[in-house]
């Protein structure tokens, strides 16, 4: 088909007929501004084309641009198809007709016209089917090349024939949608399984019954172990009752304590026998001592026994002379025995005074060492108060007393000072005579001044002297001398006040008290104590010595008499007085005894010296027996060499039989060893049975019970769940199966419906994009900009997202395709774009006049552009819009 | 002489859970099984009732369940029970029988908890082989080679576990030499452990459960009498029903509509109130034999007391002539070929394929 001229007349700024003649094959360009009318020619050439010529004038409003319409409008078109020239003359509203010519000559008219014209355009209708997609409106570059349906069934029919094949893609995207409606209660959109749908709910039950499932498993197996510890518990409380072990422990720590109190009973025996080996020795040691000295007293004995044997023989002696005496003068047998007694008495008296002193001292004693206690403290205190003392002002009762004198006149004369004059008021009140200066009062109240002496009697009571004050001036001055003696008395002694000087006073002589007290109590201990010791001493010394002599002479020359002083004092008395007696009646006698005098005083001597050996022997009297033991102590030391010998004896048998025998730590360790055994058995046996009757416990309190039929019902129920999970998870699998298929068959589909255009669009698209690959949908919308420019396995751009030139420019391209696949029959139909490439820069706008003069070789097209400078480069076959005379519109 | 019944694996306490609406019935059948075998002694006028292990199905049952079969058994009077512990419920330390055994045991029944020989009645002994654990490497039996009991007595063996060369592989557990018989010189060695009746020698003999309770299991829901004349006499074995339910795995193979009515058929005359069925579908039907099917499906239903049908490889004949009627042209139609490939290849998705084109033939109006 080839546009020749396009005329019309009552649309939009034409008024008057308007003509688009000189149209060629190949690109044709109409160049013009604005609102010149390019786009009311285009809509005035698809209502000639496609709208019945009976169209009403609204629908042709709606059809034509908003500019102002001058119905009825005339449209011519002149064409040619099939090698003959067509002439279209089409008015609508008024008059309207349809005219179709043939090569000069009318064909059909009105509807036939109509029909005859679509019939050749392979149209049914008029709703311009593919022309939809080969005649672009102005302002429709942008948009994607969807088409009504119509002119889709007309494109895809011309597919069809490209492809030789049906074209059904519809009832497949329906049940496409259908199944993804059904799958939406299950799965979200990215293919995941919804939250909150019955699969989910089944998933998750199912879960929740495995973990449920699982803990109570657990649970069981739990109690299995704990069956499992209790036989165990068991086996090994029976082993140890079988094997008998606590009984063997038992017996082996019995075995180890006796062997170790064995052990211990043998070094308590060694240990004995030791100390009875030291004992020996000791004894030993002693004996021989005590032998040696024994030796020693007894050669000391021999001796004083020679000495008594000496003094016994002189004692016989001066009896031998006594008795010849006493034969002599039973005057002076008397006298001698009255002697003997006194010197007996006098000694026995002395012996008494001796005792009681003895006595008396070791009575003082612990006075004297009370005494020594208190002369310590008495000695500290002295040494304080001294301190004390020294520490003092030297205060001495003079000094006071000049003191307290020196205050009393500074007292004195304040209160002379202070006294003022002075009077008295006397009254006399009775019949006493009271007289004044002499004068006898009256009934009256007399008053007297004072500043003179005065004198108040009271006859046969008193006498008063007053005598008046000093003169001010005198009294002044005595205050200040005796403040003055004060002040300098009590700084000498650096006081400060007379109370403080009678407080030191005070406190002085309390500590000299002290001092002295103190050096009385010492001088009274030291001289006390000393006598006192020296008595004790002399009092011990001759008790000793005159118990010895009474005792050694108890026995062979008197008896001892009994030591009462009283008696002895009163019998020494009477002894002492018949004495005296007797040496009066023997003074006659003395003559006569004194050539015997002479022996007796020899006799005398001797008995003082036997007295004296005697008293020796006394103070050894233990001694006496010391031949005895010396033999004894001779005795005692052989017994004590062989104590020794068998100590040792016995020691080295003791070693020698136990020789060999485990040390007593070893059995120590032994014993230690075996108690701690058998305490870890008897803790461990305690322990298996407290854990024992534990277990029982836990496994007959029944905290199990059921847990088997829990467990079982659980995995019924879960098996119940999982099968229903089964069901509806294979019915959401089958569902999704089925919609990927069909999604996927759909898709092929495509590829294949879309293969024509493709292959059509290559060579333009290779000439504005090298090396892109646009993809369609099934309603041959470009969906996808594939180009090298992304790299290999670069997802292709999705149509929406390019940019509105590449959009424009892409959907042009697919327009000339579409012309092409719908030229494939053999039938080449204009293209008409009104007013594109809107958007497109300058360097893509070249490559797409290309493209355009491309398509222009194989088709007629009609591009219409307000842009007349940029259009220039196009290139092809510039047209006008010229206009006309009516004449020639219905020509 | 001495007569008694031999039965084993009553299972008390197992749950049927899965059997929804019908598992409290199920669980109820087993303790009736209990009167069922007491009724049977009293029939025959026998004393003994020998159980062979496996009272109970677990070792973790709540009371209730546990004191069950103890009542039902002391409500038998006249009946004596022997009962050993079998590997669902062995006797060891904290198990179920300590339980029982704490909570005191109907006079009339005798726990054979130990090895050693126990005087029935007079020249009769039962020597019992109790199981200790769920499993055990050792034969219960052995020391009844060595028991000993009076000259000339009947000597009753009863244990729980399989016979050796039994089909399971040697190192299973609880394993009893079927030699035991004569090594021991048992007159009858009573097991139990398999649930249908089994004969193994003329003195050794599976009773099975006496209340059936798996498919798969043949000659169930049954016990033994048995009468043994005297030591050595070969025993008169009696096989007696005590059942209730009969469980039944039905698979059938299905390819045409004529299959479907066969099965009708058979399902009519083969179950019952009784019957629990586990229906196994197989084959291929086509979509419009798929309703047919159903309806026979929900028939049964009705007819049994539970019916568990199993479609898993139910498979969906759709020829070409079937997807022709439907005129699944282009897109559709290739659609449904190549889902037909895929569930005609068997592969892991031919399930998800057959689903996928029943779906499709569905909405394309075909069901």
């Amino acid at each position: 088909m080839l546009l020749s001229s396009i005329t019309i007349s009552g649309a939009g700024r034409f008024t008057a007929p308007h003509r688009i003649a000189g149209l060629q094959p190949g690109v044709n360009v109409l160049a013009a501004p604005n609102e010149t009318g390019k786009s009311t020619f285009m809509s005035a050439l698809r209502l000639a084309m496609f709208a019945p010529f009976k169209t009403a004038s609204q629908k042709l409003l709606g059809r034509l641009p908003s500019e102002s319409v001058a119905l009825p409008l005339h449209v011519a078109v002149e064409f040619s198809l099939n090698g003959h020239a067509w002439r279209l003359d089409k008015q609508f509203v008024k008059a309207a007709h349809a005219r179709l010519y043939c090569d000069g000559g009318l064909v059909a008219d009105s509807q036939d016209a109509d029909a005859r014209l679509w019939s050749m355009l392979g149209i049914d209708g008029a709703d311009g089917r593919h022309f939809e997609m080969l005649w672009l409106e102005q302002g429709r570059s942008i948009e994607l090349p969807t088409v009504a349906q119509s002119a889709l069934q007309g494109f895809s029919a011309a597919v069809e024939q490209a492809l030789g094949s049906v074209v059904d893609g519809g009832p497949a995207r329906d049940l496409w949608a259908e199944l993804d409606d059904a799958l939406k209660p299950f799965l979200t959109s990215s293919g995941g399984i919804k939250k909150g749908s019955q699969l989910e709910v089944l998933i998750s039950g199912v879960a929740g019954m495995e973990a449920a499932a699982a803990a109570l498993e657990q649970k069981i197996a739990a109690v299995d172990r704990q069956r499992g510890e209790l036989a165990d518990v068991r086996a090994r409380q029976a082993g140890f009752t079988r094997t008998g072990i606590a009984a063997d422990l038992a017996r082996a720590l019995e075995s180890a304590t006796q062997a170790l109190t064995a052990a211990q009973g043998r070094a308590g025996e060694r240990a004995v026998l030791e100390r009875n080996l030291a004992a020996a020795q000791s004894i030993l040691n002693k004996a021989q001592s005590d032998l040696e000295e024994a030796h020693n007293a007894r050669q000391e004995l021999i001796g004083l026994v020679a000495e008594v044997e000496a003094a016994a023989l002189g004692l016989a002696v001066a009896r031998t002379a006594h008795d010849e005496l006493a034969a002599q003068s039973a005057a002076q047998a008397k006298s001698d025995g009255l002697k003997a007694r006194r010197e007996s008495l006098e000694a026995d008296l002395r012996l008494a005074a001796l005792r009681k002193s003895w006595a008396n001292a070791q009575a003082s004693l612990p006075g004297l060492q009370a005494s020594k206690a208190r002369e310590a403290e008495v000695k500290e205190a002295l040494a304080n108060a001294t301190g004390q003392l020294a520490a003092m002002p030297a205060l001495t009762q003079a000094d006071l007393d000049q003191l307290g004198a020196a205050e009393l006149a500074v007292i004195k004369a304040e209160a002379a000072a202070g006294a003022g004059r002075a009077h008295v008021t006397v009254t006399a009140l009775g019949k006493a005579a009271v007289a004044i200066d002499g004068s006898v009062l009256g009934a009256e109240p007399a008053r007297f001044s004072l500043d003179q002496p005065t004198r108040i009697r009271v006859d046969g009571v008193i006498e008063v002297a007053i005598d008046p004050p000093a003169a001010p001036g005198a009294l002044e001055e005595r205050l200040a001398i005796a403040r003055g003696s004060l002040a300098s008395g009590l700084s000498d002694l650096s006081l400060t006040s007379l109370d403080e000087a009678r407080e030191v006073f005070e406190k002085r002589r309390d500590l000299q008290r002290i001092v002295d007290d103190s050096r009385r109590d010492l001088a009274a201990f030291g001289s006390g104590m000393i006598s006192a010791s020296a008595n004790l001493d002399q009092c011990q010394s001759q008790i000793a010595a005159l118990e010895a002599q009474l005792d050694s002479l108890a026995n062979d020359w008197r008896e001892a008499p009994a030591l009462d002083d009283a008696r002895i004092a009163a019998d020494l008395e009477t002894v002492v007085q018949s004495l005296l007696e007797a040496e009066a009646d023997a003074s006659a006698a003395e003559a006569a005894l004194g050539a015997s005098r002479g022996r007796l005083d020899q006799a005398r001597i001797l008995l003082d010296t036997r007295s004296e050996i005697l008293s020796r022997l006394r103070a050894r009297r233990d001694e006496t027996g010391l031949d005895i033991l010396a033999g004894e102590a001779s005795k005692r030391l052989e017994a004590a060499q062989a104590g020794l010998a068998q100590a040792k004896a016995a020691l080295a048998s003791h070693d020698h039989l136990h020789d060999g025998a485990p040390s007593l730590e070893q059995l120590e360790i032994a014993r230690q060893r075996a108690g701690d055994a058998q305490a870890n058995h008897a803790r461990e046996a305690a322990r298996l049975n407290e854990r024992r009757i534990e277990l029982e416990a836990i496994l007959r309190n029944g905290g199990h019970d059921g847990l088997d039929e829990d467990l079982a019902e659980l995995q019924g129920r879960l098996e119940l769940e999982r099968r229903e999970r089964n069901r509806v998870q294979a019915r959401v699998d089958g569902l999704v199966l089925l919609r990927a298929r069909v999604a996927a068959a759909l898709e092929a589909e495509q590829t294949r419906l879309a293969g024509p255009v493709s292959a059509a669009l290559a060579p333009y698209l290779g000439m504005v994009f090298p090396g892109a690959r646009v993809s369609f949908d099934h309603a041959f919308s470009p969906t996808a900009l594939g180009r090298p420019a992304t790299g290999s396995g670069v997802a292709p751009e999705a149509f929406e997202i390019l940019s509105m030139g590449t959009q424009e420019q892409i959907g042009i391209l697919t327009r000339l395709a579409m012309a092409d696949v719908l030229s494939s029959n053999g039938q080449a139909w204009p293209v008409i774009l009104d007013d594109a490439l809107v958007y497109a820069d300058d360097a893509r706008i070249q490559q797409l006049f290309d493209a355009l003069t491309l398509a222009g070789r194989s088709r007629q097209l009609i591009v219409l552009t307000c842009k007349e400078n940029a259009f220039a480069h196009l290139g092809g076959n510039r047209v006008t819009i010229e206009p006309v005379a009516r004449d020639e519109l219905k020509a | 002489m001495i007569r008694f019944i031999h039965t084993a694996d009553w299972q008390i306490g197992k749950p049927f859970a899965a059997m929804k609406e019908v598992a409290a019935q199920l669980r109820a059948a087993r303790l009736d099984a209990i009167d069922a075998l007491a009724a049977q002694a009293r029939a025959r006028g026998i004393v003994h009732v020998l159980v062979a292990g496996d009272v109970y199905d677990g070792e973790n049952l709540a009371r209730p369940t546990m004191l069950a079969p103890l009542e039902r058994m002391r409500q038998a009077t006249g009946i004596r029970w022997w009962l050993i512990p079998g590997n669902h419920d062995p006797h060891r330390a904290g198990g179920i029988w300590e339980r029982v055994i704490a909570g005191g045991l109907p006079d009339n029944v005798r726990f054979c908890g130990v090895t050693e020989p126990l005087e029935m009645e007079a020249g009769v002994w039962l020597l019992p082989a109790p199981l200790m654990a769920k499993h055990t490497a050792r034969d219960s039996t052995d020391w009844m080679d060595t028991a000993e009991t009076p000259a000339g007595s009947i000597r009753i063996g009863l244990a729980h576990g399989s016979i050796r060369d039994f089909g399971q592989r040697q190192e299973s557990p609880n394993v009893i030499d079927p030699a035991r018989v004569g090594s021991a010189r048992l007159d009858w060695l009573a097991l139990g452990d398999w649930h249908g009746i089994k004969r193994i020698g003329p003195r050794i003999w599976y009773p099975g459960t006496p209340e059936p309770d798996a498919f798969r299991e043949a000659r169930t829901g049954r016990a033994l009498s048995v009468s043994i004349a005297g030591a050595g006499a070969l025993p008169d074995v009696e096989e007696i029903t005590t059942g209730h339910h009969d469980w039944q795995e039905i698979e059938v193979q299905l390819s045409d509509s004529a299959s479907i009515t066969d099965l009708a058929d058979r399902l009519g005359s083969e179950v019952g109130s009784r019957s629990i069925v586990r229906l196994k579908l197989i084959g291929a039907v086509s979509p419009g034999d798929l309703a047919r099917l159903d309806h026979v499906r929900d028939v049964l239903a009705a007819r049994v007391c539970h019916l568990d049908e199993v479609r898993d490889r139910l498979g969906l004949a759709l020829d070409d002539g079937a997807l022709a009627s439907l005129h699944l042209a282009g897109v559709l139609g290739s659609v449904a070929a190549g889902l037909r490939e895929t569930m005609e290849q068997g592969g892991p998705d031919a399930n998800t394929a057959r689903d996928a084109l029943m779906e499709l033939y569905t909405r394309a109006g075909g069901a």
